[in-house]
C-alpha cells in the first residue's frame, strides 16, 4: 500500500532527548507515523522515534530530518536533512562558542561518551567530524580498542589536529548514557559532566543535560554535500582501521 | 630511628620532613644541602644540623635518608648514601634516564640497604580502596584505563632539562604508571603520545597525551600536563577510572574538598580535607625499614614507570609507537 505524503516536516530522533519545554517550533510528537491519518499540517513537526526511519523514508522525500548515525548510505541522495546529535546538545553548542572566541585555540580536549548504542561506528564519526569542524584537519590518530569480546567495549582515539590541539575521544557501550568533556586551553579550562550537571536529583528522574530542543535540530541540519560524506567516510574508515592519516 | 634528607630542592622535602616529625621515635638527624640559604632556613625551622658537604652528611650517624634533589642527581646522592650503608627513599622520577636507574639499583643491592621510590599516590585512601575492590574481585577483569594528573608549573629546576630531565611528562605521568602497574601487575609494552608546550612559553615540555598497552591488552590513556594556573580553584589532581567487565569506579584523589568562595583574586578554592598520602609514604618506609621489610614500591617500580615516560618522548619526537619490552 502506498503511505499518503505527510506534509509538515518529519523529525527522527530519540524522543527521551526532546526537551519540549524549550521547544518553540510547532510541535507533535508521535508514538508512530501511522498516527497520521491524512491530516498532517504543514507548519506542525512531526517528531517520531529513529524507529519510524523506514515509514518515514516512505512517506516523503523531503523535510526529513535525522542523525547522521542513522543514515543509511542508499538515501544519502535523496536530499534528507541531517543533524549531529552532539551538535544539538546546548552544553556543545556554548562549549563550541567558548572555543570559537579564544583567541589562542590550542590545547589538550579529553571527551568521554558513554552509550547504549551498541553500534557507535557512525555516531563516533560523526563526532570526529564535529570535533574536526572546530580545531582543525587531523594530523594524526592513534586508535587502541579493548577485546571485542569482552563487555563493556571502550575505544580510546588519540588526535592531532592541525591547530596544535591535542585529544582523547574515549567511548564506552554501557547501559547509561553520559558525556565528559574536558579543555585546557591557555589560561582557560572548561569542565563538564553530564552527570555532575544534572539539575534533578536523583539522577534518573531526568535526561537533562542530555536533551535538546526540536529548534536546535532544525537549526543545525543541513543536506550534506558529497564533500562531507566522502570526509565521513573518511573517518569511518580511520575508525575500521582500513585507513592511516 | 633517625633520618636525614638529603635536599631541599624538590618541595616535597618539607611535607616529608613535617611527617617525620610526627612519627614516635622518629627524628629527623641532619640535612644536607648546597643550597646554603635554604639549608640554614629549614636547619632552623626543623632544630637539626646543617650540612653543605655530603661526605660530612653521610658520617652523620642516621640509618636512612630521603632524597628530594634536582631529578639529575639522583643516582650521585643515592650511589653515595647506599655506600655509606644509608637506607633510601628517593623522590620520583627515580632518575633522569635508564642507565642511571639501573645503576642505582644495583648498588642498592650490592650494599644491601633499601631503596623505596616516593610515589605518595598509593597512600591516597580512595586510591587505597580501589585497589582493594580490584584485589576482591569487585570490577571483574579490568579492560581499561582513564588517568589524570595535571598540575601547575613548578617553575626553577623543574623546566631546566638537564637538572629535571624532562617537563609535565615526566613530572606527571609516573605517578599514575606506577599505580596501574600495581594494580594490574602488568607490565607497559606500547607506548604512543603528543607531547608539546603550550601553557607557559618554556623551553620544556608542559602537556602530554599517552595512549598506552599493556601486556595483557589493557589500554589506557593518560593526560599529563602543568594546565592548572594560579587562579584555578586547587593546584591540579590525579584522577583514575578502571573500567571493569563487573563495575567502572571512579577515584578522584582530591576530591574531598570544601568550596571556599571570595572576593580575591581566586574567587574559589578548594580547601582538600583527606588523608595525607605523604605521611602515608614516610610511615610505610620507616616501617619498612624497622621490620626490615621489601619496601613497597621498589627502585625496580621507579624504573618501569621511568621508562614508559621516557618512551613517551621517543613516541613523540618519532611520531609512532614505540614497543616495550615487558
Amino acid at each position: 500500500m502506498r503511505r499518503a505524503e505527510i506534509i509538515g516536516n518529519i523529525i527522527l530522533s530519540d524522543l527521551e532527548k526532546i526537551n519540549t519545554h524549550s521547544t518553540l517550533a510547532n510541535l507533535t510528537i508521535l508514538k508512530s507515523l501511522d498516527e497520521i491519518s491524512g491530516s498532517s499540517n504543514e507548519n506542525t513537526n512531526y517528531v517520531v522515534a529513529t524507529t519510524e526511519y523506514a515509514k518515514a523514508i516512505a512517506s516523503k522525500k523531503e523535510n526529513i530530518y535525522l542523525p547522521y548515525s542513522l543514515l543509511m548510505e542508499k538515501h544519502r541522495n535523496d536530499q534528507v536533512f541531517v543533524y549531529f546529535e552532539l551538535e544539538a546538545f546546548p552544553f556543545f553548542h556554548s562549549f563550541s562558542q567558548i572555543i570559537k572566541n579564544e583567541p589562542q585555540p590550542k590545547g589538550v580536549f579529553r571527551f568521554r561518551r558513554t552509550s547504549s548504542k551498541e553500534s557507535l561506528q557512525s555516531l563516533m564519526a560523526g563526532e570526529l567530524y564535529m570535533f574536526s569542524s572546530l580545531f582543525g584537519e587531523l594530523k594524526d590518530i592513534h586508535i587502541n580498542k579493548t577485546d571485542s569480546s569482552k563487555v563493556p567495549r571502550h575505544m580510546i582515539i588519540m588526535l592531532h589536529f592541525e591547530n596544535g590541539t591535542m585529544a582523547h575521544i574515549e567511548y564506552t557501550v554501557g547501559n547509561q548514557e553520559k558525556i565528559e568533556l574536558e579543555w585546557s586551553g591557555i589560561k582557560s579550562i572548561v569542565e563538564f559532566d553530564s552527570d555532575q550537571m544534572k539539575p534533578i536529583t536523583p539522577n534518573d528522574k531526568t535526561k537533562s543535560p542530555l536533551t535538546y530542543s526540536v529548534d536546535a535540530i532544525l537549526s543545525s541540519a543541513r543536506v550534506l554535500d558529497e564533500k562531507v560524506f566522502l570526509q565521513l567516510d573518511d573517518f569511518q574508515k580511520l575508525l575500521d582501521g582500513g585507513a592511516q592519516k | 630511628m633517625k633520618i636525614g634528607i638529603m635536599s631541599f630542592a624538590h618541595m616535597h622535602a618539607y611535607s616529608y620532613a613535617d611527617s617525620l616529625e610526627k612519627i614516635p621515635h622518629v627524628e629527623i638527624a641532619a640535612i644536607f644541602d648546597e643550597d646554603i640559604n635554604r639549608g640554614k632556613e629549614v636547619s632552623a625551622k626543623y632544630n637539626v644540623p646543617h650540612y653543605s658537604n655530603q661526605t660530612d652528611f653521610l658520617n652523620h650517624s642516621m640509618d636512612a635518608v630521603i632524597i628530594c634533589s634536582e631529578n639529575s642527581r639522583h643516582k650521585e646522592m643515592v650511589v653515595n648514601a647506599a655506600k655509606a650503608k644509608k637506607h633510601i627513599l628517593c623522590e620520583k622520577p627515580i632518575a633522569t634516564n635508564v642507565e642511571d636507574a639501573n645503576e642505582m639499583i644495583e648498588v642498592c643491592e650490592e650494599h644491601n640497604v633499601t631503596l623505596q621510590i616516593a610515589y605518595p599516590v598509593r597512600f591516597s585512601s580512595p586510591i587505597q580502596e580501589l585497589k582493594k575492590m580490584i584485589d576482591q574481585g569487585e570490577l571483574g577483569e579490568i579492560l581499561a584505563f582513564r588517568t589524570t594528573n595535571r598540575g601547575q608549573n613548578p617553575d626553577g629546576w623543574f623546566i631546566d632539562k638537564a637538572q629535571s630531565g624532562g617537563g609535565a611528562v615526566l613530572d606527571h605521568t609516573v605517578h599514575m604508571v606506577d599505580i596501574m602497574r600495581w594494580f594490574l601487575n602488568e607490565e607497559v609494552v606500547e607506548v604512543k603520545s603528543y607531547v608539546d608546550s603550550y601553557f607557559h612559553n618554556i623551553d620544556i615540555d608542559d602537556v602530554g597525551l599517552l595512549t598506552l598497552e599493556f601486556a595483557n591488552g589493557v589500554i589506557a590513556s593518560h593526560d599529563a600536563s602543568w594546565s592548572r594556573f594560579t587562579e584555578y580553584p586547587t593546584w591540579g589532581d590525579v584522577t583514575i577510572e578502571v573500567i571493569g567487565t563487573k563495575e567502572t569506579v571512579k577515584v578522584d584523589a582530591f576530591k574531598e574538598h570544601f568550596r571556599i568562595f571570595s572576593n580575591g583574586k581566586k574567587s574559589l578554592e578548594h580547601h582538600f580535607f583527606g588523608n595525607d598520602m605523604d605521611f602515608g609514604l614516610i610511615l610505610d618506609f620507616v616501617n619498612c625499614i624497622r621490620e626490615g621489610k621489601q619496601p613497597s614500591i621498589t627502585g625496580f617500580d621507579g624504573l618501569k614507570s621511568l621508562e614508559v615516560a621516557l618512551a613517551a618522548y621517543e613516541s613523540n619526537e618519532l611520531k609512532e609507537v614505540v614497543i616495550l619490552k615487558d
